[in-house]
């Protein structure tokens, strides 16, 4: 029986995805970083001259390092990004604790919480908007009743800012928990046995052995969470419109405007998707490696 | 092998479902004989009861000439240019389309109508909209009706007040208007004195109303770093700051319109287009429009739409015939009525909306639209406009938000005009 | 023992305010989905509707035509689910348990897809499908989405908790690679399996983008798109928009409530600390 060095099952068993991945999305996406060393519009014919493209190598790169726009829709998602993601982490993981709990209903607290994930970000931003609405929304009615004023949440740039992260961690919340759910079953019961027996408290337990044996979930939860609110863009975009002014307007907004909105902006915004994905890709890699590092 | 058989027939299954299981396809005539023209077009609407006219009006040209269809695909009017640019993109451009302006994109895909119908094509149309759609001569498409921004009031709260409405000849000043909202809302314990459009194009109501204009007479210099735009912003501010408005509108999302339609407003600036919904959703108090409001001058502003075939089209002469024959005299009256809007063309008499409300409120709409400046359609239908209402709604609310000073704002959006002005006409 | 009653009454307390909190807004948009136009806008809002009416409902399944996009959504949502699951079984199988040359850096190409948002390579996107032929046609919208990172990683996880052993003994009676596949594999593999189809189910659903990109054709519609509808150029006709949100949010709910045992079991046993 010859040995084959290269066994061909598995080729045959990752080639349909592989194949769907190379064409439906390789191909569009190689296209599209090829874009950016153009200037041009969404429609391209050489032979009519305002739509004609033009090479124009590493400008539109240039241009973006100087752009306030950009700029600031680039600063505005890192720090969406940086309350957003402990955010997750934090609740989904007390959750995941909490509706652990042997008591009579807690899969439907279970469902209930994870309910929002499966609601699609338009329909989100649509019934957020309907809820936070300032003089007819259901929120501020809450408030009054407690005597409390009503607050401009889509109206204040600040407020608008800090409902986005809310309504976002909101829907994102159920996943991250379940996800969490599963890495806390997997913890086997006899080592929390063993630590009473010791005579450790219910947080010692925590601390040494829950928290240590989840790191890889907890790494997973982070790097998914991180590249969800880096991208996040369909649910922003019903509920405050990228407003008030541009106070919640992300990279993705800017690119989406830049290429629809603008003529012959489409090069450009392009170029502005490829440092998006690198500016992920890096962040992701940095993520790994300190998860690697951490557990030597 | 029997592994093999397994997935074979899931595979067959899936092939099969995925060709021949696909439900909702076109229902294309068996015969496909070359007499058959089969055209699409492409609309947007407000009101579903405007797909219901198309289609009745497709139905009748089809009857009358046979071999010809039209098929109708809708979008939601913010996905419009997305979608037409999409299309053109992939050589898949409809042959008729509904639009509200044309973007530099797509104006080489544009049929010239003036080809088949000659260059008076465009006389019988109110002249505000003539005029945009005639590029040095090119007719770009047919308008369908127009729309004017007016003042739309809570007349049964008026009258609880006992506070009376000027006459449309004799209207009143601004300094009158807020007066006579702060007097009826203090009586009437309603929540809110006016509330205002978001829009770019309704804020231009009041640039105008304080005498000022986007652009020179010549239509290729901005006019707006003057005393009366910077008046124009300062002023709405104010009336923000004064409590006349209130500021979850333009500041947050919150939508004038419902709050009009749920009685809780003593006026609303919007415009001739809500007057159909208005008629079917507001049943508990009575309603009318105008006179605007004015500061040095009266006026409205212009708004309209208009029907283009794309000479990408298979069939550009039955585009063209189609678009002629729905914008005659009696379909564009008909068109009118039935949506409850203003025609777009003048030879259609007044026409009687079937309700005293509707019409009396959309006749003293059109009349401040007649008795506006010029420069409040012709500015409006330069195609300028279309680089800059981001930038101008932007500085509105920076002045609103007091990021900005109104000097600030009206020299940005100055400067954008002159940019704009640049990449339109070139130098 | 009174400290532990006190202590469940606490729970049952944070418990109950959790489950409010995060199921109310939803539960709003469906109970104002039963109220007039007259009652959408009051200030201050009233919680439940005055008079309980089906106008909404009505006249968005007679404007939208929703039956139709009803069909169309179920259809595409069927389908591309079941190939997501096939491809995802396989792919996951091919990466476990299996050494090869490129197997590293063939998963990290696709993991790395997940930062690339459809929103950013439109153009391309729908120029490549144009070049397919797929615009317009339900192959487009149902093949593409198929291929999902997520589910891969979900089904390779857990693949990994698949004992070797098993796999040896089944070679030793004879079986190859495709008879372990079909008759041990996936069997073992049905937790992850209901997962990857409950989550699929509610990602196709719920797509937006994909069909906007592909289907011009009204009749092709699906149920996202047609939501869109509701925002007109003026306005927002919200009665129909929330009546149509609270049918559309049904079939997600149906299936989540059928298969949330297996799948909230599902992801436990996954193992992910793999």
């Amino acid at each position: 029986m010859k040995k084959r060095r290269i066994p061909i099952a598995p080729y045959i068993f990752i080639a349909p995805a592989i194949l769907i991945f190379l064409f439906f999305i390789f191909v569009p996406a190689i296209d599209g970083f090829l874009q950016s060393i153009f200037t041009r519009g969404i429609i391209v014919r050489q032979d009519i001259p305002s739509l004609r493209s033009k090479f124009v190598g590493f400008l539109n790169y240039q241009k973006l390092i100087l752009d306030p726009r950009f700029l600031i829709a680039f600063g505005k998602t890192i720090l969406f990004t940086l309350i957003a993601v402990p955010s997750i982490l934090i609740v989904s993981l007390s959750l995941a604790l909490i509706l652990q709990e042997k008591i009579f209903g807690i899969g439907v607290a279970r469902a209930m919480v994870y309910w929002p994930a499966m609601i699609s970000p338009i329909i989100i931003g649509i019934a957020w908007r309907w809820i936070l609405g300032y003089e007819t929304g259901i929120l501020n009615y809450f408030l009054t009743l407690f005597r409390l004023d009503k607050l401009p949440w889509l109206i204040d740039s600040y407020l608008a800012f800090i409902s986005v992260i809310v309504v976002s961690t909101w829907a994102q919340i159920g996943f991250f928990m379940v996800i969490f759910i599963g890495g806390l079953n997997a913890i086997p019961e006899t080592y929390y046995e063993a630590a009473k027996i010791d005579g450790a408290s219910n947080w010692r337990q925590f601390l040494s052995i829950t928290l240590p044996l989840l790191k890889p979930t907890t790494l997973l939860v982070f790097v998914l969470s991180t590249i969800n609110s880096f991208k996040v863009y369909q649910f922003v975009v019903v509920l405050t419109s990228g407003g008030p002014g541009r106070s919640t307007t992300f990279l993705v907004q800017n690119i989406y405007e830049e290429a629809f909105t603008k003529p012959m902006s489409v090069g450009y915004a392009s170029a502005q998707s490829v440092v998006f994905f690198f500016v992920m890709l890096l962040l992701s890699l940095i993520q790994f490696k300190l998860a690697k590092e951490e557990s030597l | 092998m029997k592994s093999k058989f397994l997935w074979i027939s899931i595979f067959m299954l899936l092939i099969g479902s995925l060709v021949f299981g696909q439900p909702n396809k076109d229902v294309t005539a068996k015969k496909e004989a070359n007499t058959n023209k089969e055209l699409t077009a492409l609309w947007f609407y407000d009101d579903p009861s405007e797909l219901d006219f198309l289609n009745k009006k497709i139905a009748e040209y089809s009857a009358s000439h046979p071999g010809i269809t039209i098929k109708v695909n809708t979008v939601a009017y913010d996905d419009l240019f997305p979608r037409i640019t999409q299309l053109v993109a992939g050589n898949n451009p409809p042959d008729i389309v509904k639009l509200t302006d044309i973007r530099p994109e797509i104006e080489p895909f544009i049929l010239d109508l003036s080809q088949y119908f000659g260059k008076d094509f465009l006389k019988p149309f109110i002249p505000g909209v003539a005029a945009a759609l005639n590029r040095d001569g090119k007719i770009m498409g047919a308008p369908l009706d127009v729309t004017a921004n007016g003042i739309i009031l809570n007349k049964s709260l008026f009258d609880n007040a006992g506070i009376a409405i000027p006459s449309k000849e004799k209207a009143w000043t601004y300094k009158e208007f807020l007066d006579a909202i702060s007097k009826v809302k203090a009586k009437t314990g309603v929540l809110y004195g006016l509330v205002w459009d978001v829009t770019p194009h309704r804020w231009s109501t009041y640039l105008f109303q304080n005498g000022g204009s986007f652009f020179d007479a010549t239509g290729r210099k901005s006019n707006f770093n003057s005393p009366a735009a910077i008046q124009s912003l300062r002023g709405f501010a104010d009336m923000f700051e004064n409590g006349y408005i209130p500021k979850s509108i333009w500041i947050g999302s919150e939508n004038p319109r419902d709050i009009f339609f749920s009685g809780q407003a003593v006026a609303w600036m919007s415009g001739s287009w809500q007057i159909k919904a208005m008629l079917e959703k507001i049943k508990n108090f009575e309603w009318t429009a105008g006179p605007n409001p004015y500061v040095t001058t009266r006026s409205s502003v212009l708004g309209y739409k208009f029907v283009s075939a794309f000479s990408t089209s298979k069939y550009p002469d039955v585009a063209a015939d189609f678009i002629k024959f729905f914008t005659s005299k009696e379909n564009n009256s008909e068109y009118a009525q039935s949506l409850t809007t203003i025609a777009s063309r003048t030879d259609t008499g007044i026409i009687n909306y079937g309700n005293a409300q509707a019409s009396s409120a959309l006749n003293n709409l059109a009349y401040e639209l007649a008795i506006s400046p010029l420069s409040a359609s012709t500015d409006i239908a330069n195609p300028v406009m279309g680089y800059i209402w981001t930038t101008l709604k932007e500085n509105v609310i920076a002045v609103l938000t007091k990021t900005k000073t109104s000097e600030q704002a009206a020299a940005d959006v100055n400067n954008k005009i002159e940019e704009s002005i640049k990449v339109v006409y070139g130098n | 023992m009174k400290r532990k009653e006190n202590y469940i009454v606490l729970k049952y307390f944070i418990v109950i305010l959790v489950s409010i909190t995060f199921f109310f807004p939803m539960l709003w948009v469906v109970i104002s989905a039963f109220k007039g136009e007259s009652e959408l806008f009051l200030n201050p809002p009233k919680i439940l509707p005055v008079h309980i009416t089906f106008e909404n409902f009505i006249s968005g399944l007679k404007f939208g035509n929703f039956t139709k996009y009803f069909i169309n959504s179920t259809y595409v949502t069927i389908i591309s689910t079941i190939i997501t699951v096939i491809i995802s079984t396989m792919a996951g199988y091919g990466f476990a348990k299996f050494k090869f040359p490129g197997r590293d850096i063939l998963f990290m190409g696709i993991m790395a897809t997940l930062m690339i948002s459809l929103e950013i390579i439109m153009i391309p996107m729908f120029l490549t499908l144009k070049r397919y032929g797929l615009i317009n046609t339900f192959i487009g919208i149902i093949i593409p989405p198929a291929a999902t990172p997520t589910g891969i990683f979900l089904l390779r996880q857990h693949m990994f908790s698949i004992p070797d052993e098993v796999l040896e003994a089944a070679k030793i009676d004879g079986a190859n690679e495709y008879q372990m596949f079909t008759w041990l594999i996936v069997p073992l593999s049905l937790p992850a399996i209901s997962t990857l189809a409950i989550f699929s189910f509610v990602w196709r659903w719920n797509d937006y983008l994909w069909p906007f990109l592909v289907i011009n054709d009204d009749n092709k519609r699906t149920v996202p798109l047609a939501l869109a509808n509701f925002v007109g150029q003026y306005a927002v006709r919200w009665g129909d928009l929330l009546a149509m949100t609270t049918l559309s949010i049904i079939p997600t709910l149906i299936i989540f409530l059928i298969f949330q045992k297996y799948f909230i079991k599902g992801i436990s046993i996954t193992g992910l600390t793999g």
